[in-house]
Parts: structure tokens; sequence; C-alpha cells
């Protein structure tokens, strides 16, 4: 290579390295989040999600498909019986968990969020697991809303999940 | 109790209907004892003016006690936002002990009502009411069943509270659950129920043409007409509601009576209903048909009616097989 | 044949008002001939008119037509029987204002569906038999007392009934109509239908053509003459 060609060589490459942060970061921004249509139905009871935005939950699948829930506790049941409600899915397909925090109404990730159970809070499927993005929120609801405990995502299990259908 | 115009116009319709029928019943039973046609005595003339204001005022009641069923429904839909854990009238119904059984008797009641409207419009085309004492004899027996579901009816909404956690839809009907019928017959078989769903109706349709067609059969295309009712709402809960949600385990029959369903749900069951009733009706009126006042107003009469039920069991099959077809649901 | 048997006919029982207009009438007319009702105002002739005519039921008894009984009848063949069998001549001629005579003739045939082109001849025919050929197409209002009179008979022949009930017919007439409606009555003998007329013109009752008389006195039959 000549020198000139070289030097052009050079500075373009030199261009490009400087716009790659750019484009990486780009890429790793968060993607597109599913919007919620008035035809999204949880798959556990069937109801439309898009008339209890504040207690929406959601979980995203490996292969990109994605469902709705109106309040945490069915997505509880859908996560323990992925199959059941939803043929040709399993559990290890899942790739993303988000609940909606109760005081800042937004989507939190749901295997770091703190839940409040036996509070007199009810939620369109009746008692419900409140999610909170941290401990010192989810102290202050159980105080004021005489919450029993909080538990952690990993803490939750199938037994707990249907105790709350009760009708009391 | 919630003051809401639904319940207000269903209480008021309750009990319109209760009273004029026992208003009714009541001269029916005296025409029952002291009808006698050849006689010319004031009592006699006295009776014929009033089995005519009697059995119109009753065309009107009746009429209104088969709406009535529809209006409940969607009362109890209209209701369901006031109550947690209720998505649709299958919540609403549970609130308390009331509901449930207030619609089981609603749905006797309208083929009861279906079938003494058959019955006195074969009585009024004759010139000498060769059915009037049969007819105010089903009126007495009728009458307790629509006091009963007047009671029913009053207890459910006057007992109604807003702060109760009602069950949802998707545990009532659901076929995991071990007691209670909405989950038994959830639990059934889907591809089963649904060749039962279509051989029955298919059936019954063959044998309602033959009837229309050969006037003979009637009595079985009665019995089939009534045993594809069955086969049908059972058919709705355990497979056709599968496919109108598009969701596996979603077996309520009464989430379809929605909006977001384009309220298809009236359109099934009222088609059921009517089925039902005009397919029941046949075989009311076919043991008169050698009343010499009724000889050539019965067979017109039984098939019109066979027709009817023909045409309405083909308008539900349509529909149904129309969602099934266009349902996205993987089975 | 007319068969009424003891027909009793009572207005506002049990009420302070209570009137009995017939108590106990028993009766055979016979086809084919013209009888005549002669009685006092109030003594029932009207009331037993319109009991015979399907146009009111009886308090207690019964009317056979025929050999039919039509009092126990529901509304609906009532109104038939009435439309096919009956033509009634009222005593104020009762034509409805506004519209011609042709049409008040035709209205009692509507409801028998038959077709307007058939219809509308058979009753310029029936007006021409009773002269009123030039007068079909006048308003009721311009028509004179006879003439409107003769539209009402026209009216009552339309549907050709056997039986013809006519309410003191002359009542509005003079002497040289009055003539000419008997003459019509003999007509309607010869054409063999059944003719019941109330009356209190001697000019009436006692002409030829009539078969028979039947008096009524505060609902109850007297002794008959003739």
């Amino acid at each position: 290579m000549s020198n000139r060609s070289r030097r052009e060589f050079l500075r373009r490459l030199t261009a490009a390295a400087a716009l790659a942060p750019i484009l990486i970061a780009d890429l790793q921004a968060a993607p597109e989040r599913p919007v919620i249509t008035k035809k999204d139905r949880c798959p556990v009871c069937g109801m439309f999600v898009y008339k209890y935005p504040k207690w929406v939950a959601e979980i995203v699948l490996a292969d990109g498909s994605y469902y709705f829930y109106d309040g945490v506790k069915d997505m509880f049941k859908h996560y323990f019986d992925v199959p059941k409600f939803t043929r040709g899915k399993s559990a290890d397909q899942i790739r993303e968990i988000y609940v909606t925090d109760y005081y800042e109404v937004e989507l939190i990730d749901a295997r770091s969020a703190f839940y409040v159970i036996g509070s007199d809070v009810l939620g369109p499927m009746g008692h419900e697991l409140l999610p909170f993005k941290d401990r010192e929120s989810a102290q202050e609801f159980l105080q004021d809303h005489h919450g029993q405990t909080i538990v952690r995502f990993g803490e939750v299990t199938r037994k707990l999940v249907y105790s709350l259908d009760r009708r009391s | 109790m919630i003051l809401h115009p639904t319940v207000i116009a269903n209480l008021l319709a309750s009990l319109t209907v209760s009273g004029m029928i026992l208003y009714s019943a009541y001269y029916g039973l005296q025409i029952v004892r002291h009808w006698d046609l050849s006689s010319g005595s004031e009592l006699q003339l006295t009776l014929e003016r009033r089995t005519y204001l009697i059995s119109t005022i009753l065309s009107y009641v009746f009429g209104l006690e088969l709406l009535s069923l529809f209006l409940y429904v969607f009362t109890a839909d209209s209701l369901c936002p006031l109550f947690v854990g209720a998505m649709c009238a299958a919540g609403t119904l549970n609130v308390n002990g009331f509901g449930y059984p207030a619609l089981l008797l609603k749905m006797f009641d309208f083929f009861l009502a279906g079938l003494w409207l058959i019955l006195n419009h074969a009585d009024n085309q004759a010139w000498d009411y060769p059915l009037i004492r049969k007819k105010y004899l089903l009126l007495v027996v009728i009458a307790p069943f629509i006091v009963g579901e007047m009671v029913l009816q009053c207890a459910y909404f006057l007992k109604m509270k807003a702060n109760v956690i009602t069950s949802c839809c998707g545990s009532l009907f659901s076929s995991e659950r071990v007691e209670g019928l909405g989950s038994e017959i959830a639990a059934l078989s889907p591809q089963t129920m649904l060749w039962m769903f279509y051989v029955s109706v298919a059936v019954t349709i063959v044998a309602g043409i033959h009837f229309y067609l050969r006037q003979r059969g009637g009595y079985l295309f009665s019995a089939l007409a009534i045993i594809t009712f069955f086969v049908s709402i059972v058919a709705i809960i355990s497979v056709i509601s599968l496919y109108i949600y598009e969701l596996p385990t979603h077996h309520c029959p009464f989430c379809v009576l929605q909006k977001e369903y384009h309220y298809v749900g009236y359109l099934l069951y009222l088609a059921l209903f009517g089925a039902l009733v005009s397919g029941g009706g046949v075989s009311a009126l076919i043991p008169f048909r050698t009343i010499e006042s009724l000889r050539t107003v019965i067979p017109a009469l039984v098939r019109k009616l066979a027709l009817a039920s023909v045409v309405l069991y083909s308008l539900f099959t349509a529909t149904v097989t129309y969602r099934i077809a266009v349902s996205h649901l993987i089975m | 044949m007319i068969e009424l048997v003891n027909v009793r006919k009572v207005f506002n029982a049990g009420r302070p008002a209570e009137f009995t207009a017939l108590s106990g009438v028993n009766l055979s007319i016979e086809s084919n001939k013209v009888t005549v009702l002669i009685g006092p105002s109030g003594s029932g002739k009207t009331t037993l008119l319109s009991i015979i005519g399907c146009m009111s039921r009886p308090t207690a008894g019964r009317v056979q037509l025929a050999g039919r009984e039509i009092t126990s009848l529901p509304e609906r063949f009532l109104t038939d029987i009435r439309r096919k069998t009956f033509g009634f001549i009222f005593q104020q001629h009762n034509l409805i204002k506004g519209i011609t005579a042709l049409e008040n003739v035709m209205l009692p045939a509507y409801p028998l569906g038959e077709r307007h082109v058939p219809l509308k001849q058979r009753a310029m025919k029936l007006m021409e038999d009773l002269h009123l050929s030039d007068k079909a197409e006048s308003k009721v209002e311009w028509l004179s007392g006879g003439e409107a009179q003769r539209v009402g008979i026209v009216r009552a022949l339309i549907n050709n009934p056997s039986t013809i009930i006519a309410d003191e017919p002359t009542a509005h007439l003079d002497t040289q109509l009055s003539h000419r409606f008997l003459g019509i009555v003999k007509r309607f003998k010869e054409e063999r239908k059944t003719v019941l007329i109330t009356t209190h013109d001697p000019l009436v009752y006692d002409d030829p053509v009539i078969d028979r008389i039947i008096r009524l006195r505060d609902g109850r039959l007297e002794v008959e003459r003739r």
C-alpha cells in the first residue's frame, strides 16, 4: 500500500473505532416492551388484562412469545404449570418475568422483588402477592395494610399461591 | 341490596309475573271447576269473557318471563365489576347461595312458560276452547315454580353484599377442582364431547326434517330435541368455550355473553333455548290432534314448531362451527 | 234459522245503575222471511238486535245461528261470522265522513282480502241496482238523507250476507223513500235473504211484505200476531 492510501485507511479505521462504542451500546439497549392490547387475556383465568393496568404481570419466553396476567397470583399459577395453560411451552423457556410495583406503578423484575402477602388490599382476583422493588417499601406497606409476611421470589410455592384463593 | 337499574328491573319483572300468575291461577281454577260450554248460565258466560282477558294477560306475562331469563343473566354480567374476583356473570351468581339455584329454576320456568304459550296458542285457534281445562291446570302447576323463582331472585338480590370476594369463573369451571358440577363437565374430554355434540345435533335435525315432511316420529323428535339441548350445554362448557376464548383451560359458559366476544353468547343461548321449547312443544300438542276443532290446527302448528326447532339448532351449530373454524386455539 | 234461548242482558251489573235490557227472551226467527220487532223506546229492541247480529254478548243464554252456537265463540271467530253472515243498516246510516260513497260501500269487504278491481266492480253494480251510480264518487257529506240511507243499504250488501238487520231504517225517510225502502226489502225476500227490522213506523209494520211481528216490552216478548 502507498503512504497516502495507508493514511486514508487509518483515518477511516479510527473513525469507525470512535463510532463503535455507540453502536455496541445501541445493541445492548433494552428490547421493545410488548404492549398490552385490548385482546390480551390472562392465560390462567381469561380476564382481559387492559382493564387492570396497575396489576399487570408479564412473562417473556426465549422464543419471543409473551403473556400478560391480571395479577401476580395468576402469573405464579402459570409459572408453576406452564404446559397446562399454554400447550407446547415449558418453564425452562422463560427468559424474563416482570411485575408492577404497587407504589411506583411501573414494571420491575419479578425475581428481585419483595412480595407482601396477607394484606387487606385485594386485586382483581382477590387476595394477592403485592410486589415492591425494595424491602423498605414492602415493610411500610405491610405495616399500613396489616400484611402478614414478606417473601422473595424463590420462597413462593405452589401451595402458597393457591392458598390465596380463599374467599375471606 | 344494590340499587342498579338492572336489579330493579329484574325484581319488578319478577314481582309482576308472580302477581299476575297468582291472579290468573285463581280464576283459572274457577274455570277448571265450573266450565261447561253447553250451559247458557250467567256464570258460564262470565267465564267465557274472563278467559279472553286472562289468556291475553298470560300471553304477555309469560312472554316477559321468557325475556327475564336473559335479563337475569345480563344483570349478573353487568354487576360483576362490583365484586372482587368476578369477571363475568359466573362470579356474580356465586356471591351468595341463591344465585345459581335461581338461575336453574329460571331455566326450568322458561321451558314451562314456552310450553304454556304453545298450548294457549293452539287453544285459541279453535272455536270451542278444547284445551281450556288442561291449559289452566298447567297454569296452576306452573304457579308455585314461578313464585319459588321470585322468592329465590328476591333473596339473591336483596342479600347481595358488595364487600365479598367471589370465585372467579376460571376456578368454578376449572377441570382441576374435584367438587362442583361445573368442574365435572369441564373435565370431560373435549374431542369426545365435540363429536357427541355434532352427532346429537345432526340426528335431531334429520329427525326434525323427517317429521316436517312425513308427519311421523314427532315424539322421537321431541325427545331428541331435549337431549340435544343438554348435550349442547355440556359441549359449550367442555369444548366450545375453549375455541371461543382461544384458551385451553377456560370453560366458563358466561364469559361468552360479554362485549369482547361480540355478545355471541346471547345468540347461542337464544337459539338453544328457543330450539328446546319449540322441539318440546311438538310432543305437547300431538296428543290433541284428534280433537275435532283442532284437527286442522295442530298438524300445521307442530310442523311449524319442528321447523323452528330445526332452524334454531342449525343456527346454533353454524355459529359454533364458524367460531371453531376461525379460532386460533391449538388443542 | 236464528234461535235465542233464555237470553238475558244486564248493563252495569252489581252497580247502582243496574239495568236489565232483556230478561229471558226465547225466540226463533225463521230464515228467508221478513220479521219485524216492535215496542216502545227502552224495550230492548236495539239490544236484542245487536245480540243477534253478534255485536254484543248476552249476560246469560245462548244464540244459535243455523244450528251453530255463536255466543261462546272466541272473538276472532265471531268477527268472521259477523262479517260474512250479517249486513247492518243503521238508523243513523253511520257512513264514514271524508271518503266517498263508493269507498264506504267497499269498506266491510277489505278485511276479507278480496282483490280491488273485482270488488269495485261488484260495488258499482250494487250501487247501480239502487240508482246510485252517479253518486258513487261523491263525498258522503254531499248526499241527501235518502241517498245516504241507500248507500248504507248497499254497504250492508257488499259481502252478500244471508241476513239483513235494519234498526229503524225509515226513521229519517219521507213516505216516498220509505216505500222505496220496502220495495228493496221485497227484493231481499225474493233473493231468499232473512230480514230483521225494528221499527216504530206503521208504514213498515202494516206492509204486506212483513211475515211476522214480534212485540217487546220491558225486555220481554209479548203476544204475537200474524
